[in-house]
């Protein structure tokens, strides 16, 4: 398999955005590796955490 | 290198049949039960990586390498110590022993109640399009509450966060 780099961009105001091959492990253990385009939460207002659902939007993030 | 992981190496050499280490790939932390006197500064301090009720004791995926440092630094006896992997390699290194990592696909965390841990190798661009300085761990706050974003500073145990 030819080897990308995963890359992970710090979105302004908003989510970690998380692209390419990698393995993805949520806090119950569950893992699945993949080729992955996420969107996380960093703002801790989510309600579909770890997952961004806009809700920086509302509340605020700072840098 | 600096002294105190010099020091560290000294624990390490003198390894008795008893003693435990315990790595994260990045850093490696030496147990000496020997000198242990139960202050239980280490498990008051950090259960999710110091847990005496489980086996292994230790639990190197529980934290960021930062807080196990801080917290290992507070054991009263040095029964536990640390050093980080690479001076540990380089040590090895010159001593011929040959120790490579076999390449891993990266891998994204998520921390029950606490950040996101990256292990293995990333590209991460912060918020003004500048890619950080590559690390083998990096720790990303998820609380919207670290003194030091987008890194984790700890600042969720204070705020109580909850997450999934």
């Amino acid at each position: 398999m030819e080897k990308k780099t995963v890359e992970v961009t710090i979105t302004k105001g908003g989510p970690i955005h998380a692209k390419g091959l990698f393995t993805f492990k949520d806090s119950s253990g569950h893992e699945e590796t993949k080729e992955h385009d996420l969107y996380l939460c960093r703002c801790g207002g989510s309600s579909n955490k770890p997952f961004c659902d806009d809700t920086h939007r509302k509340i605020g993030i700072k840098e | 290198m600096n002294m105190e992981n010099i020091d560290n190496m000294d624990n390490m050499d003198n390894m008795d049949k008893k003693d435990r280490k315990y790595s994260n790939g990045e850093i490696t932390v030496f147990w000496k039960p020997g000198k242990c006197i139960h202050a239980t500064t280490c498990y008051r301090e950090l259960i999710e990586v110091f847990n005496p009720r489980k086996r292994p004791w230790v639990d190197m995926d529980g934290a960021p390498s930062e807080e196990i440092i801080r917290v290992v630094k507070l054991c009263p006896t040095q029964a536990l110590s640390f050093a980080y992997n690479k001076d540990l390699e380089q040590r090895n290194e010159k001593e011929g022993v040959i120790t490579t990592e076999p390449e891993k696909v990266p891998e994204i965390r998520v921390m029950k109640d606490g950040p996101l841990v990256l292990h293995g190798e990333f590209r991460i661009i912060d918020t003004e399009g500048t890619e950080l300085m590559p690390k083998k761990i990096q720790s990303l706050c998820r609380c919207g509450a670290s003194l030091n974003m987008p890194f984790c500073d700890g600042t969720h145990r204070k705020t109580g966060f909850i997450g999934k």
